[in-house]
C-alpha cells in the first residue's frame, strides 16, 4: 500500500488503494490474550506519545560533541601559544648551561626543535605531531613526553579515585543526617568542622598530618614508597579534608531543599522511616547536581594535585608538573596542562550527557518533539 | 521583625535606609575591620624587622620576646607573618576587586548590548569556564617566569569568566522585569534605568560572590607561592614562608604553626562575612 501513489485522478486503482486502507487492521486477539502481560519497567518508554524519532545526530547529542570538540581545539591552541609566550628561549636556556654553544651550533639546535620557522608553520607541525600522539621530547631527560606521562598517570588517577570516593563515603551520609537534623547541635557542631575544612589550604592540611600523624605519631611513612599502599592514606586524607567539606555542605543544602518538597509529607504519611526516605528518594533525587559538582571539582582536584603530590613525594604528574616547572622543562610542562584539560573537558561533557539521559529516564522517557 | 527569606543582610545593607545601611554592615563585617585594623597597625607596633637577619637568634622556640618564635635566619616570624599578611590580603583584594569589577562590568555590558562582540567575549566566557583553572593559572605563572605579579595576573586572566558570567545572567533576569519595562514607558533613560533598576539589584549576589572568593584567591596566590611560583624568598609571604619552612617540620614545627593559622583565621573571615551577608 503505497500512499504517495493515491492522487485525484479518479482511476480504479486509486480506488481500490483507498479501500484497502479504509479496512480496519485484523488483530489476533486470542493470540494477544495468551501472550504473557509484559512487565512494566520503571523507566520503560512504552506508550510514549513520541511523535518522531530523533535523528541520530541528535540522539547521540552531537551538538554539545560539536562544543566540546571546539573547547578541546581552544585548549590545544591556547596550550600552544601559552608555551611561546616564554620570555627565554629554549635554546640559551637548556643548551648554554651544558656546554657553550657557538653560534652555528645553537642555530642547529634551533631547526631541530623547530623553531627556526614562523609562529603559523610551527602551528601546523605541532597539530600533524599531535595528531600522531608525538608531544615531543623533555628538554631535561630526552624522555619523549607521552612515555613519561603514562608512566605516572597510574599514579595520579589512583590517587583522585581514592580522594573522590572517600569524599562521596564521607559527605553523602552525613549531609543527608546534616539535613535530617538541621538546626540542632550535630548540625551545628559538624557545619563549624566543615568551615574549618574550607578555610584550610591543602597544603598546611597537608603538612599538618605529615607533622602529626607521620612524624609525632608514627603512625604512616613520611615519604611515599612504590608499592606502599600505606603511602597512598596521607595525601587522599589531604585531599578528601577539604572536599568532603565542601561536599557536606552542599548536600545538605540539596537535601534539605528536597525535604521541602510534598512528596515526602507523601511518604512520611505511609509511615516511612526517616531512614529509608533519606537512603531510599532523597539520596538519589540529589544526585545529579551533586555529580556534576563532583565532575566541576575535579578541575580543583587536579590544581590540588600538583601542591600535594609534590609534598608528599607521590610520584604522579603532578610531581611531574612540579619538577618540569621548576626545571623549565617547557615540552612536559605543555603536555601536562593539555592532557589535564581533555580529561576535564571529556569528563564534563560525559557527565552532561549522562545527567539529560538520567533526567530523560526520572521523567518516565517522555521526550516531546515540537 | 520578620524579613522575607529572599530578603538577605546584602540587600539592606546595599539598597536599606541610610541609618540602617551602616548597622547592617556593620554587624556582618567586624572581622574585616578587625582584619584590616590588625595588618594596618601590626607591623608598626610590633618592634621587629621581618627582612633583618639575626643568625645567633636562629631557630628559637615561642617565647615572651619573639611570641612565634624566629626562622632560620633570626627574623622574627610574626613581623614576618604581620609583613606578610599585608602582601597577601592586599594582593588578594586587589585581584578580587578588578576580576569583580571587570567581569561584571563586561557581563552587564554584554546582557544589554546584544551585537557581536558581547556575542564573542561571552563564548569566550563559556569556554574559559570549561577549563580547570589553577591548572591554567601555575601553568601560565610558569611560563611567565614566576613572581608575585605574575601570579597575580595569571589568577585575574583564570577568574574573570565566573564574574561575567554571573552579571551577564543577573541582568538578563533583572531586566525582564515588570518595573524595568515601566520605568521605560515613563520616559527613563537608559543610564538612569541602568542606575537606579539595575546596578542597585544586582550588585548585591556580585558583592556576596566576591566576599566570599576572596577568601579562594587568598589561597590559591598562596599556593602559587608554596609551589615556588608567586614570590620570591626573601619576601615575606605566607604561602612562600609555609613552603620556606617545611624542610624544617620536625626541628621547628612553630614555623608553620603561624603562617598556616593566619591563613586559616582570614579566610574564614571573609568566609564569616561572605556567609552573614548572604543568610539572614
Amino acid at each position: 500500500m503505497k500512499i504517495e501513489k493515491r492522487d485525484c485522478s479518479g482511476t480504479v486503482e486509486t480506488r481500490n488503494i483507498k479501500v484497502m486502507a479504509e479496512q480496519p487492521k485484523k488483530r489476533n486477539i486470542k493470540a494477544m490474550a495468551e501472550q504473557p502481560k509484559r512487565k512494566a519497567l520503571l523507566f520503560s518508554k512504552e506508550g510514549s506519545p513520541r511523535i518522531k524519532q530523533r535523528p541520530w545526530y541528535r540522539r547521540i547529542g552531537v551538538g554539545p560533541l560539536w562544543r566540546a570538540l571546539f573547547v578541546l581545539w581552544l585548549v590545544a591552541t591556547l596550550t600552544f601559544l601559552l608555551m611561546h609566550m616564554t620570555q627565554d628561549d629554549v635554546v640559551d636556556m637548556v643548551f648554554s648551561q651544558q656546554q657553550s654553544l657557538s653560534v652555528a651550533m645553537q642555530a642547529e639546535k634551533r631547526a631541530d626543535l623547530g623553531l627556526d620557522v614562523s609562529l603559523g608553520m610551527q602551528y601546523v607541525h605541532w597539530w600533524t605531531q599531535l595528531l600522531q600522539g608525538n608531544l615531543g621530547q623533555s628538554l631535561v631527560t630526552g624522555e619523549t613526553v607521552v612515555r613519561i606521562i603514562s608512566s605516572k598517570l597510574p599514579a595520579t588517577l589512583a590517587l583522585m579515585v581514592s580522594a573522590i570516593a572517600s569524599t562521596i563515603i564521607i559527605a553523602l551520609p552525613l549531609g543527608l543526617w546534616l539535613a535530617h537534623k538541621a538546626g540542632r547541635w550535630p548540625d551545628r557542631l559538624i557545619r563549624g568542622i566543615t568551615l574549618l575544612g574550607n578555610t584550610m589550604p591543602n597544603f598546611f592540611t597537608a603538612l599538618l598530618l605529615l607533622y602529626v600523624v607521620a612524624l609525632q605519631w608514627d603512625l604512616l611513612p613520611v615519604v611515599s614508597r612504590q608499592g606502599d599502599w600505606r603511602s597512598i592514606i596521607l595525601p587522599t586524607l589531604t585531599l578528601t579534608w577539604s572536599m568532603s567539606a565542601k561536599y557536606i555542605q552542599q548536600v545538605r543544602a540539596l537535601a534539605l531543599e528536597e525535604l521541602q518538597k510534598p512528596y515526602i509529607m507523601g511518604l512520611r504519611s505511609r509511615g516511612l522511616t526517616w531512614f529509608t526516605i533519606m537512603s531510599r528518594y532523597v539520596s538519589l533525587a540529589i544526585m545529579p547536581p551533586v555529580l556534576t559538582l563532583l565532575a566541576l571539582s575535579c578541575g580543583s582536584l587536579l590544581g590540588g594535585v600538583t601542591i600535594v603530590e609534590s609534598i608528599f613525594m607521590w610520584d604522579g604528574i603532578g610531581k611531574m608538573a612540579f619538577d618540569a616547572i621548576t626545571a623549565r622543562d617547557y615540552p612536559v610542562l605543555q603536555a601536562y596542562v593539555l592532557w589535564v584539560s581533555i580529561f576535564y573537558v571529556v569528563l564534563n561533557y560525559s557527565v552532561e550527557r549522562w545527567q539529560q539521559h538520567w533526567q530523560t529516564k526520572v521523567s518516565g522517557g517522555r521526550e516531546y518533539e515540537v | 521583625m520578620k524579613y522575607n527569606d529572599r530578603m538577605t543582610a546584602i540587600n539592606f545593607a546595599i539598597t536599606g535606609p541610610g541609618k540602617d545601611r551602616w548597622y547592617y554592615w556593620g554587624q556582618v563585617s567586624w572581622p574585616l575591620v578587625l582584619l584590616i585594623l590588625f595588618l594596618g597597625l601590626g607591623p608598626w607596633l610590633w618592634p621587629f624587622n621581618p627582612y633583618e637577619q639575626a643568625l645567633q637568634q636562629a631557630l628559637q622556640a615561642p617565647d615572651s620576646v619573639h611570641w612565634l618564635g624566629t626562622d632560620q635566619y633570626g627574623r622574627d616570624v610574626l613581623a614576618r607573618i604581620l609583613a606578610g599578611g599585608r602582601l597577601t590580603v592586599g594582593l588578594s583584594l586587589a585581584i578580587t576587586m578588578s576580576i569583580c569589577l571587570g567581569g561584571s562590568l563586561l557581563g552587564l555590558w554584554s546582557a544589554l548590548r546584544q551585537n557581536w562582540l558581547s556575542q564573542l567575549i561571552m563564548s569566550i566566557t563559556d569556554v574559559a569556564l570549561a577549563l580547570p583553572a589553577l591548572v591554567f593559572a601555575i601553568a601560565i605563572t610558569a611560563v611567565l617566569g614566576g613572581g608575585l605579579d605574575h601570579a597575580a595576573l595569571a589568577l585575574i586572566c583564570v577568574l574573570w569568566p565566573k564574574y561575567a558570567r554571573l552579571g551577564r545572567s543577573l541582568t538578563l533576569q533583572i531586566s525582564k522585569a515588570s518595573y524595568i519595562q515601566l520605568a521605560r514607558l515613563e520616559g527613563q533613560s537608559e543610564m538612569g534605568i541602568l542606575r537606579y533598576h539595575i546596578v542597585p539589584n544586582i550588585i548585591g549576589p556580585i558583592i556576596v560572590r566576591a566576599v566570599l572568593d576572596l577568601g579562594v584567591v587568598l589561597m590559591e596566590l598562596a599556593g602559587l607561592s608554596f609551589l615556588g611560583l608567586g614570590a620570591t624568598p626573601p619576601l615575606a609571604e605566607w604561602g612562600s614562608m609555609l613552603s620556606l619552612n617545611r624542610t624544617l617540620l620536625q626541628t621547628a614545627p612553630w614555623l608553620l604553626w603561624g603562617p598556616g593559622l593566619a591563613i586559616i583565621i582570614t579566610v574564614g573571615a571573609f568566609h564569616y562575612v561572605g556567609e552573614q551577608l548572604r543568610s539572614w
